[in-house]
């Protein structure tokens, strides 16, 4: 079991980027100013944001489980936590359902999604589940310590028998993951370099990263794909950190218009400037 | 009234600046220069009074009162007490009074906007109110080496503050919303620092 050493709650204070920030600055500087520079009221809750923070819920209660009892929680009791969660996330707030994306089709989607994950996985030894990171990230050409630091929670840490560990990250896509998209994923390039920042690698130098895929496809799927990654990997993080911070902290916030935009919760708020 | 007038931004050059109690820069604005300001506005018509005043160890606090166009606003004002280095005697607590006094016409001053702009961005090409949300920019306004985004220690000191003080994380949130816009990470250095003086100077938050 590896111990927490930082809590989401002591991060206020804190000059700190995330996974998040990134993610969002790289989809649109415009909607990171609007969510995170000025905290505007979002217009609309996107479903998908709250469908997936909701299936986040049932699968670390899942590890949770696994971790307290050494064996699996039945499936009911998986989905029992899923409905629980989805009907206090999505009562009395204003979620951005449709007719054909309706309230019921999420929640019978997120059972279906749950029993693939159920059938599919293979838990290992539970390590961490949810586990909060605070960690100084470094000027890439100098190396000097930046002012800012690097949170997050990773989703669940494991171990082999040899006490190896594996960070898993769990996502929900419309479509299977293919490898190039998964080398390129920002997910586990960050979880890894903040668990080597911790001291902690599945070798000497390397971190083995697995996605675990929930794919919304009409026969709904589980897929698991794997990754290391290096410290080579961690030097190009660090440019690009460096990069989108350099960008916010000059006010580069000019909009991104694209596909994004048709689920963007600030979309009458930026249209109309 | 001839708001414009008294809310008019200063010029650079009437602009002083001193260190702050947390490293930062703040800036301000001379007792002179703010009895001119009064002037122009008022015509010479106002009046300012000192209601009450006190000596603690350290400093001296005056509570001023500053009316014109028959409206009176009141605002504290404070000075450290200046002592020899010698024997740690007390020079002069008359110039420490009038320093306190000053400090207080110009809080007054500042209650009727004059030298408001100081609490807000830097006055490069006049002021800008911040209290509403601003549009986002393009990357090309914001030098980061004179006036860029808070350091951590400010973010710190911010928190630090707020906690000695009762408030909550959110209320700090909900307080740099109103008073820039902005959340507290995204406060530029002068927004922080003036973030961290009314902080320093503010009333409990029940």
């Amino acid at each position: 079991m590896i111990e927490e050493r930082t809590t989401p709650k002591s991060w206020a204070s804190m000059l700190r980027i995330s996974k998040s920030h990134i993610q969002t600055y790289l989809i649109c500087p415009r909607k990171f100013y609007f969510q995170y520079v000025i905290g505007a009221e979002m217009e609309f809750i996107p479903p998908s944001m709250v469908f997936g923070g909701v299936l986040h819920e049932a699968v670390a209660f899942f590890y949770r489980a696994f971790q307290q009892h050494g064996q699996r929680p039945e499936l009911s009791d998986v989905i029992a936590e899923f409905r629980a969660c989805w009907e206090k996330e999505t009562t009395g707030r204003q979620i951005g359902f449709t007719e054909s994306t309706g309230k019921g089709n999420f929640e019978g989607l997120g059972m279906a999604l749950l029993k693939a994950f159920y059938e599919g996985v293979r838990p290992r030894s539970v390590e961490a589940v949810e586990y909060p990171f605070c960690v100084p990230i470094y000027e890439p050409d100098s190396g000097g310590k930046l002012d800012f630091s690097l949170v997050g929670v990773i989703d669940l840490i494991e171990s082999d028998d040899e006490g190896n560990l594996i960070i898993s990250e769990l996502k929900t896509a419309s479509k299977r993951m293919a490898d190039s998209q998964g080398e390129n994923q920002l997910d586990g390039l960050v979880y890894a370099y903040a668990l080597d920042e911790l001291g902690f690698r599945t070798t000497d130098s390397r971190t083995l990263i697995r996605y675990d895929v929930l794919v919304k496809t009409k026969a709904v799927g589980f897929q698991q794909v794997y990754f290391n990654k290096e410290p080579g990997d961690y030097r190009r993080l660090g440019r690009w950190i460096k990069d989108v911070l350099e960008a916010i902290n000059r006010a580069a916030f000019y909009p991104n218009f694209g596909w994004a935009c048709k689920q963007c919760p600030f979309r009458k708020a930026c249209w109309s400037l | 009234m001839n708001r414009e007038l008294l809310e008019k931004p200063f010029d650079p050059s009437q602009i002083k600046q001193r260190k702050g109690s947390f490293g930062d820069v703040l800036d301000y604005i001379e007792g002179a220069s703010v009895i001119q300001r009064l002037n122009e506005a008022f015509n010479g018509d106002w009046m300012f009074e000192v209601l009450d005043h006190h000596v603690y160890d350290d400093e001296v606090v005056v509570l001023g009162k500053l009316t014109a166009a028959q409206i009176s606003k009141c605002q504290f004002g404070k000075s450290k007490i200046t002592r020899a280095t010698k024997d740690n005697s007390i020079i002069s607590l008359g110039d420490d009074l009038k320093a306190a006094a000053t400090d207080s016409l110009k809080k007054c001053a500042t209650l009727f906007g004059v030298g408001l702009h100081l609490y807000f961005d830097p006055p490069k090409n006049g002021s800008q109110p911040a209290a509403a949300p601003r549009s986002p920019g393009n990357g090309g306004s914001n030098d980061p080496s004179t006036d860029g985004r808070l350091t951590a220690k400010q973010l710190s000191a911010i928190f630090s503050i707020a906690k000695s003080k009762n408030w909550s994380n959110k209320d700090v949130r909900e307080f740099t919303q109103e008073m820039f816009g902005k959340l507290p990470d995204f406060l530029s250095r002068k927004e922080a620092s003036a973030v961290i003086t009314h902080l320093s100077g503010g009333q409990t938050h029940d």
